[in-house]
């Protein structure tokens, strides 16, 4: 059945290699990877414990704990912001799991017809620039009485986190067998039995990623908390711009230590969510 | 086309203390076809990445005819692998994913179409050659997979479980496939496989492995007829076996004593005996009594299980004595040139 | 798996919330780009915002601006993170500090960012100031101007250092969720180190990273805080741009403010389906 022709044999011509080259290159890499990311946070470090500091000393020449003693003072009003940015973080990010997780999951397992569509919707804040919405938005909380309150602000953070939490949930679903469930039901499960002992533990990873997107999202957001709390919701990025524009280099920059301590707890406990074997991040590829 | 040799051949993973592959020394000739046959976890696998060079050995040699193989890289080796599950490129159509290897070794465009295009004709797959992989059958995907690995006229073919992932029909059409292919290229090919009948229709040898180690090479009839160990023959489907204790020509053991034809030493050894060898009824040597615990009817013969000493052993018989034996206690007897010794060795 | 109407029980609620948030903040906006704004007596419908805009001389090079600095830092952060996951898949020494360290950025928000690199790369920053040290320079205005710059190098820093862990991950998800078959399936069939990439990784993980690619796009071209403090303030990004019109007291600048976030969003969604087009044209070539 053959009629293979013999071929003169293996004539390839030498293509390059160079073993050694991708050992440095990896090693390169992870060099670059932990310098980089350390570089940006080292003068946020020193700077908050700085007094006098000028071109061209390397370390500070006087230290001081002014910056930290300002921030820790009412009359800086840090307390207070922190205290707001935490609340409308929380109540974000629990509004997007509650509406977010179901949606998911209709979308990680389900075809049906206009899911293109629904997908499109969905993706549709995050990928139409929220500036053009936003303004849109105040002129509409204007006249519902929403603007300079936590509920208006709490509102407006949901438009772009909202998407994330669905996108990283349906990446989950898309990947989860139903079937387990229904043999929950067969072995006697309630609805709620089924959902705390089999459905929850497999969205997990999903459900922490999401949060973790979510939280983050609302946490860092200055512009919508500026525009719709109209400066009457102080958030920590609020106090935080404010601060940067007017250059004061100690206090901004103790300031962004206490913006930044929280979202590292998180990453503490999320972290093996993030990069580990769970599919989590993989729903960003599916949409 | 090239012989390959395994010498002292060893591999640990990263992280793991245990081989999973352990001291194997083994050598296929040029053009032959051999099976490496085992249960999951066996190291059949590992032993076939590598010789593929995608594994390094933590230790022995890897020979091709008479160079020393064991450093070169897997895309020099030229020794090509056919994965499991075909891993046919899914955004390249049929006919890039045959050329795949030859733009690699970036020959001439010409020579490229030539040869594709030859191959795409063997393997028919002339019609397919526009399609992506997800349009394509299990059975077509692995003749694309087949192609794309014969279009390079390999010195070793290397396949792990080519039919596994097939439908019984399929099966059989591919099995002849790999078969014709491999007489008329003469290419040596191994091959990676749990089922031991796959191993047996397709293999010239068939080399047997358990916990990293290989355990007895040969032709397939030897590892029905003489089993190196009670596990392969239990490997091979005959659990017809009982621990006794060889004294010249006699084997005791706890359902009797039984005369053996076997030279093998005196000592603790195994009794293996084949369910068609055992006979019904007393023949006046070697007899003895057992419990019918079972017996089904099979159309053309009779399966009976039987009780020996706790045990359970299966008997082959002509299905013409019709006699429904369930239940009772019947005699049966062991012809002493059907049963293989095999000696304990220091367990 | 679920019936029409549960789908749409579990749609319904994140539908809700985007569309009138989302559509409804959209064509407020958009009316008031058209000069429809009761509360201060116009009830037009015209382009004149527009023309004003297009007209006005500081437009183009904003828009051209705001292209390069967008288009450069996704592909900047593509680039790095794709280099970078393949170097995090493998086992190393130290991978978990280096993966958490690598996750990191993720949680920094945008604006803690910006504070470091200015501080850092500034001409009196950090880095000036090392370079000073071991007599590289002897001024600070030696050092090449990366903030408030002509190209924004240091916006696009920002980006970078944000985004690279966000695309990474993503594919790094891919990455494991493809395992090593695929590559050592190329390697024996004679692809080197590089073909491998080149031919088989890259196209397997490109359309995993196309959709975070345009979030971060979109979000680059849109995004105000970090341009607003490191930025030039002429040419500025479009967004600081139409900040300052929204935010101006002039109540007649507003519609002009609307016009620009529109205008923002037409060009964001004509560059991504640009974007869409040619990633796929290179994915098919790639083969």
């Amino acid at each position: 059945m053959i009629g293979l022709r013999r071929f003169p044999s293996w004539d390839r011509r030498e293509v390059k290699g160079c073993p050694a080259c991708f050992q440095v290159i990896h090693v390169a890499v992870i060099v670059a990877i932990v310098l980089g990311v350390l570089l940006p946070v080292i003068p946020l470090l020193v700077w908050s414990f700085s007094h006098s500091w000028f071109f061209p000393e390397i370390l500070p020449m006087e230290l001081s704990g002014r910056a930290w003693t300002y921030i820790g003072s009412p009359l800086s009003k840090v307390a207070n912001a922190l205290i707001n940015s935490l609340i409308i973080g929380a109540v974000v990010t629990a509004s997007a799991a509650v509406l977010g997780i179901p949606a998911g999951r209709a979308l990680g397992l389900n075809r049906f017809r206009g899911k293109t569509l629904v997908e499109f919707l969905i993706l549709a804040p995050i990928i139409v620039p929220g500036l053009a919405v936003i303004m849109g938005i105040h002129v509409l909380f204007i006249r519902l009485g929403l603007v300079d309150t936590l509920f208006g602000v709490v509102l407006v953070h949901l438009l772009p986190s909202l998407p994330y939490m669905i996108m990283v949930m349906s990446g989950v679903f898309a990947n989860y067998n139903v079937e387990f469930e229904q043999q929950a039901y067969s072995l006697g499960a309630g609805r709620i039995r089924t959902f705390v002992h089999v459905t929850l533990p497999a969205i997990l990873p999903g459900i922490v990623t999401g949060s973790l997107f979510v939280f983050l999202i609302s946490w860092s957001q200055y512009i919508l908390t500026v525009l719709i709390g109209g400066g009457r919701v102080i958030t920590l990025p609020v106090l935080l711009f404010a601060f940067a524009a007017a250059g004061d280099n100690a206090v901004t920059t103790a300031l962004c230590i206490v913006f930044l301590a929280p979202a590292i707890l998180i990453l503490l406990f999320t972290s093996r969510y993030l990069s580990g074997e769970s599919g989590a991040m993989g729903g960003f590829g599916r949409l | 086309m090239s012989s390959v040799a395994l010498h002292q051949l060893s591999h640990s993973y990263a992280g793991s203390t245990y081989p999973a592959v352990k001291d194997i020394d083994f050598t296929i000739e040029k053009g032959e076809l051999v099976s490496l046959l085992g249960p999951s976890g066996c190291g059949k696998t590992t032993t076939l990445k590598l010789i593929a060079g995608l594994l390094r050995p933590t230790s022995g040699e890897i020979y091709f005819d008479a160079d020393r193989v064991t450093d070169v890289k897997p895309e020099r080796r030229e020794a090509v692998m056919v994965f499991q599950n075909y891993l046919l490129f899914p955004y390249m159509s049929i006919e890039e994913n045959v050329g795949f290897g030859l733009r690699m070794r970036r020959l001439n465009k010409q020579v490229i179409a030539q040869r594709v295009q030859e191959m795409l004709a063997v393997m028919k797959l002339e019609k397919l050659r526009g399609r992506k992989p997800a349009q394509l059958s299990g059975g077509q995907q692995q003749r694309a997979a087949l192609a794309r690995a014969l279009v390079l006229q390999p010195k070793v073919l290397l396949l792990d479980e080519p039919l596994s992932n097939l439908d019984a029909h399929l099966r059989d059409e591919m099995r002849e496939l790999i078969l014709s292919i491999q007489r008329s290229l003469g290419v040596t090919t191994i091959f990676v496989t749990h089922d031991q009948e796959e191993a047996v229709l397709l293999a010239d040898r068939i080399a047997l492995m358990f916990d990293g180690k290989i355990q007895q090479v040969g032709e397939s009839k030897i590892f029905y007829e003489r089993p190196a160990s009670r596990r392969i023959a239990s490997f091979f489907g005959n659990n017809n076996s009982i621990s006794g204790f060889k004294e010249n020509r006699r084997v005791t053991c706890s359902i009797g004593e039984f005369l053996v034809e076997s030279d093998a030493a005196a000592g603790p050894v195994t009794v293996v005996i084949r369910p068609e060898s055992i006979l019904f009824g007393d023949h006046g040597v070697n007899s003895f009594n057992a419990l019918v615990k079972r017996q089904i009817y099979m159309g053309t013969h009779n399966r009976y299980r039987i009780d020996v000493d706790g045990a359970e052993w299966e008997v082959i018989a002509s299905a013409d004595s019709g006699a429904d034996l369930e239940g009772k206690r019947v005699s049966f007897s062991l012809p002493p040139e059907k049963i293989w010794v095999i000696p304990e060795r220091g367990q | 798996m679920n019936t029409g109407l549960s789908l749409i029980f579990m749609l319904a609620p994140a539908l809700v919330v985007i569309l009138v948030l989302f559509a409804g903040g959209l064509a407020l906006g958009f009316s008031q780009s058209l000069g429809y704004m009761p509360i201060i007596g116009a009830y037009g419908f015209n382009l004149d915002a527009y023309l004003q805009l297009i007209k006005s001389p500081g437009f183009v090079p904003s828009l051209l601006l705001t292209i390069f600095i967008s288009v450069l830092a996704t592909l900047l952060a593509v680039v790095l993170a794709v280099a970078t996951a393949l170097t995090l898949r493998k086992r190393f020494v130290g991978k978990k500090i280096v993966s958490f360290l690598y996750q990191f950025p993720l949680t920094v928000p945008h604006l803690v960012v910006a504070v470091g690199v200015l501080l850092l790369v500034s001409q009196s920053g950090l880095m000036a100031r090392a370079a000073f040290q071991v007599g590289l320079i002897s001024d600070p205005a030696q050092f090449p101007i990366l903030v408030f710059d002509d190209l924004g190098i240091g916006v696009i820093l920002v980006y970078v250092w944000k985004e690279v862990p966000f695309i990474g991950l993503i594919a790094l998800a891919v990455l494991q969720s493809m395992g090593n078959d695929y590559e050592e399936q190329a390697r024996t069939l004679g692809a080197n180190s590089w073909q491998t990439f080149r031919h088989v990784l890259l196209p397997l993980i490109i359309p995993g990273i196309l959709p975070g690619s345009i979030i971060i796009f979109a979000y680059v071209f849109s995004s105000f805080e970090v341009p607003f403090l490191l930025g030039k303030s002429y040419p500025a990004m479009l967004s600081v741009l139409s900040y300052r019109l929204y935010t101006d007291v002039d109540l007649d600048a507003r519609p002009q403010a609307m016009a620009m976030s529109i205008l923002i969003a037409v060009f964001v969604l004509i560059l991504v389906l640009f974007y869409r087009r040619l990633s796929q044209r290179i994915l098919r070539r790639s083969g």
